[in-house]
């Protein structure tokens, strides 16, 4: 019988971007098990919906994240309007929808230069950091911020994009196209990248689906679920297919993303081909009264923000269901059998944004 | 075999400028729409008070006795809203960051230099300039 | 917004297991559980479930000494939520494969959500 040591993994650890904590059970080099702990982020802001009256609320729901922020923002407002049944302008959903789609080139962008700093290679992380700022830059000047933008609010968005600076973005695209392809074509084609991804986190399709996997790692084994089909903002108006593999190994959701990316540029310059002219936000009288689940698509996978209104300024209760909250069994499903030197590869592959789980 | 696929980046980077800006050497690269800092025009300021409400970071507090307007800027996330329900539009958005201190605390107070405002008797002549 | 309906299914404890099953066997996904306080020892579970993105919601109503059964023997993801709310909200669910007994979070107050704000510390209020 071979003897089980316990280490230690997190919160504090140089290919970890936010701190999650994780009991490794090994027997010589091998994980047979892992315990997840997490807590070390947690800020209570699902308690503070009893002290910011609804509309202000938006800003607190922004700053659950700082990758994710514009479709937290997205997804709240989603969440109210529905339930006070408001119409927002269609103008509007096609900005809110080239914001989602800048938030997630972005949000790859950091997260494969991650896995690559992960692996040790910081030429590639610095690389793909340096394609982002272009992506930054963009969205500070057309939202207003680089990381929070506090663009979204009930009832439409609040900055308006003319058609010059849409101009603009859409030549750039072809510059961001032609980089990151550059930069993917490294993380996928290279032999010693190939090495130590292939074959490594096997996460096979039917426990994917049982455990609940979502976004680029349910993708990556194969599960179909991408909630833009579901056509909320002005996804219904626009054509496209979910990016999907089948080999469940990290390699295969890393390819998830990477193709990902070049299908946010396609919908882009698909949103600047089509955006109608007209107003941006509709006034908004009342309050919210009744209850409602909106489902986006975040860059890791489905979230859920669950809203409950009883008729005054505040809302009764509000819940985020993140994505890596649901990637979590998962993670803790693809560590087993695999050696100690493979586990922040397979932890990276996930794309763990814990500030979202811990709100 | 596909090895130093990299290669040609990298020596391409060596051979160019740095991405990277000298800040606060050189000046920070801003947008017209870039939140920088909240500022209020205290000609125009009635001292209503609805700033204070809307803040959701509770970072500006208003005196209507002491005629004082007070932000505290390490608190202040310029998201935005109080500039947006200002009933006489005094405040606004500048584009360029608060300087950085090395103080603890950050707090900004103006007096109010508005002769007329609705609700409270017209300052002492003294008091008045700005 | 594409998203039509929610229904809503309030179903007694007792047949909060055999719900779930017939989701499974139907082809569902667990999405999420969510409590919520309606009263001081009154709480509400609201399980959802969705296939082709609808979804469906599943609600029993319980106050702090009911034992829920735990729903981890068919959907095997779902022990993280339960210990988020056991934690958070005091109510007691029994039989959860991973049970982290009182230790996912670590905390100062007992039952986080389920104490009244006004009755927090009066640094915190909102000035």
């Amino acid at each position: 019988m071979q003897k089980r040591i316990v280490i230690p993994f997190g919160p504090q650890h140089p290919v970890l971007p936010e701190p999650i904590h994780l009991d490794l059970v090994l027997e010589d080099e091998r994980v047979v098990d892992a315990i997840p702990s997490i807590g070390y982020l947690h800020r209570g802001l699902e308690k503070l919906v009893d002290k910011r009256e609804f509309p202000e609320y938006v800003y607190v729901i922004e700053r659950t994240c700082g990758i994710c922020s514009f479709i937290h923002g997205l997804s709240y407002c989603q969440a109210v309007e529905e339930m006070m049944k408001i119409e927002v302008p269609e103008r509007a959903l096609f900005l809110r929808t080239i914001g989602s789609e800048y938030s997630r080139l972005h949000s790859h962008l950091l997260t494969l230069g991650c896995l690559a700093d992960g692996m040790g290679f910081e030429n590639l992380f610095m690389g793909f950091w340096r394609v982002r700022e272009r992506v930054l830059n963009r969205m500070e000047e057309s939202l207003g911020g680089r990381v929070i933008q506090g663009t979204c609010k009930v009832g439409g968005v609040r900055k308006d994009m003319d058609g010059e600076m849409l101009e603009r973005m859409k030549a750039e695209l072809d510059v961001l196209d032609k980089e990151m392809k550059e930069m993917t074509g490294v993380l996928l084609r290279d032999d010693a990248v190939k090495y130590r991804m292939k074959g490594i986190g096997v996460l096979p399709k039917k426990d994917a689906f049982e455990l609940g996997a979502v976004g680029p790692t349910g993708r990556g084994s194969g599960v179909r679920i991408d909630l833009r089909e579901r056509g909320y903002a002005a996804y219904g108006k626009i054509g496209f297919e979910p990016v999907l593999e089948t080999a469940g190994d990290c390699y295969a959701r890393t390819a998830v993303r990477c193709r990902e990316l070049l299908l946010s540029t396609r919908i882009i310059r698909q949103c600047i081909g089509k955006i109608p002219d007209g107003p941006i936000e509709t006034k908004v009288t009342g309050n919210p009264n009744g209850e409602y689940a909106s489902r986006v698509e975040q860059p890791r996978g489905e979230a859920v923000h669950y809203a409950k209104g009883d008729g005054g300024r505040y809302l009764k209760r509000f819940r985020i269901r993140t994505p890596t909250f649901a990637n979590i069994p998962s993670l803790v499903h693809m560590l087993k059998g695999y050696e100690l030197a493979d586990v922040p590869v397979i932890i990276m592959s996930i794309d763990p944004c814990i500030s979202c789980t811990e709100r | 075999m596909s090895l130093f696929r990299m290669a040609k980046t990298a020596l391409k980077n060596l051979a160019s400028k740095p991405a990277t800006q000298m800040y606060p050497a050189k000046p920070a690269r801003k947008f017209k729409s870039t939140r920088g800092r909240v500022e209020n025009d205290m000609d125009k300021c009635i001292l209503c008070g609805l700033c204070q409400r809307k803040c959701p970071c509770v970072a500006i507090r208003v005196d209507r006795d002491e005629r004082t307007w007070e932000i505290d800027r390490f608190r202040c996330v310029t998201c935005g809203c109080c500039v947006e329900v200002c009933p006489v539009k005094s405040l606004r958005m500048e584009n360029d960051y608060t300087k950085s201190t090395t103080e603890p605390k950050m707090k900004d107070s103006y007096k109010s230099t508005n002769p007329n405002i609705p609700g409270l008797k017209p300052a002492p002549q003294k008091k008045a300039k700005a | 917004m594409a998203e039509g309906e929610q229904p809503v299914n309030a179903v007694k404890l007792k047949e909060l297991l055999g719900e779930a099953e017939a989701y499974k066997e139907k082809g569902y996904r667990l999405v999420h559980i969510c409590c919520t306080k309606l009263a001081e020892n009154s709480f509400e579970l609201t399980y959802a479930f969705d296939k082709d993105y609808k979804l469906e919601n599943l609600r029993i109503t319980a106050a702090r000494e009911t034992e829920i059964p735990s729903v981890t023997k068919i959907f095997p993801g779902a022990f993280l939520y339960e210990n988020e709310i056991m934690e958070f909200f005091g109510v007691a669910i029994k039989g959860v494969s991973v049970d982290f007994k009182g230790h996912l979070y670590k905390k100062k107050v007992e039952y986080p959500f389920a104490v009244d704000t006004d009755k927090v510390d009066e640094s915190c209020k909102k000035g």
